[in-house]
């Protein structure tokens, strides 16, 4: 540089221009906040305007309309007591009878083995039939033949000889003994005295 | 909305007003996306006296051309004719800084002549060979003058920045277009209406600083009367003097040669001497200080500055051009950085 700027602006004029400026740039960005409030006030005017439209709209239809709620506590009601009614027809009438079971199990019956008692509850979880039978047998043989003959049946699961035990039985020595087994709810009856599973198994 | 503009958006123009003896001048150059610099605007109103404040009607006419050409609220900066300065170079001891400004102040009051409370001094720091001793140059404005043109200004819709000499303002404009001027002993030289002004410079430095009183706008004139006289086929020059030759500017050229000798002395001898005003390109001017000198000339044009639609009709904006280089310079560098 060959010569430095000799500035010969008052420095009081350049305060003035340098507030003039200023003046003027507050000037335009106070307008332009203006504007601005302006354009949001009237969006949000707009916005309220378009959403009390809704609710109206709403709250007609809500008075229009049959009350949901209670619609709705109906309908769980009647389910809550079709629920207890299955429940209850599911014990009055299940879907196999004690006699067909009883059926089957006197045509899987040895000769020489014989039933004293026996006892069928039903259960709800698992929903199957629980079946407890006292008898004596001639032998030992005998009573392994018939839990053999129960267990090897697809229509009874768990087949247990609960108990065994030697006694008398008018007068000749006897088996006695306890078996249980579960039948499911699902078998069909296919003929008397024979059951299957509903899914398809023959016995 | 653009005179917001103006005032919000970061300023990518340079503007610049010459208050000059016989116009008034405004340039505005904009630096375009691919990095040149284009002339937006470039007018000339008649001349303003600055002694008293500017006439309504020319004020009026002054904004509207600036209104319509967009420049309101733009930053700006301000030449005035250096016949309105009081310039010379002065020596004194080195001192600090604020001392070196009080002295400067009260070696221009005593050297001018003027009054501390009308005058408005600056001074610059100039390098001297004496040991022990700086070189000052001073300067003094009125303060009047330096108010009526801020006025002017700022009544138009601009805001000034800056205010300089004419002559300082056009030896940037050299500096921006002569390479070498910064280099060896260069002679520069500034012609307005009523005043030429000579440096001498350096290696960048100014060594002297002569301003030469003149009429020199009817020197210039009487070439055009003379050409427009030639023109004229049923007419016979009886004496080629009367047509203003060459040796009309031999005073100036004289003084010139005399303002040489006393600076340089016998040892030494510009280079070239690089002239810029409205005379600039005047032929005879420069074959005048070529012969009585004896230095190459050379004129500051105001040509390839800047592009342009039009362009500008004389070479009188050399001053103008000088100050909105700062502005140009600037932002060049910013945009750089």
């Amino acid at each position: 540089m060959i010569l430095p700027i000799l500035d010969f602006l008052p420095n009081e004029t350049r305060r003035v221009v340098h507030a003039q400026r200023s003046k003027r740039r507050i000037a335009l960005l106070g307008i332009l906040l203006l504007l601005f409030s302006v354009g949001v006030s009237a969006h949000s005017w707009n916005s309220a305007r378009i959403a009390d439209s809704e609710r109206t709209v709403g709250a007609m239809l809500v008075a229009n309309a049959p009350g949901v709620d209670e619609l709705m506590n109906t309908l769980a009601h009647e389910q809550s007591n079709l629920s207890r009614a299955l429940r209850v027809s599911d014990g009055l009438l299940p879907t196999i009878s004690a006699t067909s079971v009883l059926a089957t199990v006197t045509n899987m019956l040895p000769e020489r083995v014989s039933l004293i008692g026996m006892r069928l509850e039903i259960s709800d979880s698992p929903r199957q039939m629980l079946v407890v039978m006292n008898g004596v047998a001639q032998t030992n043989t005998d009573l392994a033949n018939f839990e053999h003959k129960l267990a090897s049946a697809s229509a009874f699961r768990a087949v247990t000889i609960s108990e065994s035990k030697a006694g008398e039985f008018m007068g000749k020595r006897v088996e006695e003994f306890t078996v249980s087994f579960q039948v499911p709810l699902c078998v069909q009856v296919c003929k008397p005295g024979t059951m299957r599973m509903a899914q398809g198994g023959v016995n | 909305m653009r005179h917001f503009q103006n005032i919000l958006t970061k300023q990518t123009m340079a503007v610049a007003v010459d208050f000059a003896a016989d116009a008034l001048r405004c340039i505005a150059i904009e630096r375009a996306a691919d990095g040149t610099w284009t002339r937006r605007v470039a007018f000339e109103l008649p001349p303003v006296l600055l002694d008293r404040s500017m006439e309504d009607a020319a004020l009026q006419e002054f904004s509207a051309k600036v209104s319509a050409a967009g420049l309101n609220g733009c930053r700006c900066r301000v030449t005035i004719a250096s016949n309105l300065f009081r310039m010379d170079t002065a020596q004194l001891p080195i001192m600090n800084e604020q001392e070196l400004a009080a002295s400067a102040r009260f070696e221009a009051i005593d050297h001018f002549g003027v009054s501390e409370a009308d005058f408005m001094i600056q001074h610059a720091m100039l390098p001297c060979a004496t040991a022990g001793r700086c070189g000052l140059l001073l300067l003094a404005a009125p303060v009047l003058v330096i108010r009526n043109a801020t006025n002017a200004v700022m009544n138009a819709g601009l805001s000034p920045c800056s205010i300089e000499n004419a002559a300082c303002a056009a030896l940037r404009a050299a500096e921006q277009k002569y390479e070498g001027l910064n280099s060896g002993l260069v002679a520069f030289m500034h012609v307005e209406a009523k005043q030429a002004v000579l440096l001498l410079m350096k290696d960048g430095q100014i060594q002297f600083v002569r301003a030469m009183q003149g009429d020199w706008s009817s020197v210039a004139r009487e070439q055009e009367t003379a050409s427009n006289d030639n023109g004229q086929t049923d007419t016979i020059a009886l004496d080629p003097i009367d047509f203003g030759g060459a040796w009309r500017w031999s005073s100036l050229a004289e003084e010139t040669l005399r303002c040489m000798r006393q600076a340089c002395g016998e040892s030494s001898w510009p280079s070239r001497l690089v002239v810029s005003g409205a005379v600039s390109t005047d032929v005879e001017l420069l074959g005048t200080l070529k012969g009585v000198c004896g230095l190459e000339s050379a004129s500051v044009g105001s040509t390839g500055w800047s592009t342009g639609n039009e362009e500008l009709k004389s070479d009188t904006w050399a001053a103008a051009l000088g100050a909105a280089s700062l502005d140009i310079q600037s932002t060049s560098t910013k945009r750089a950085a």
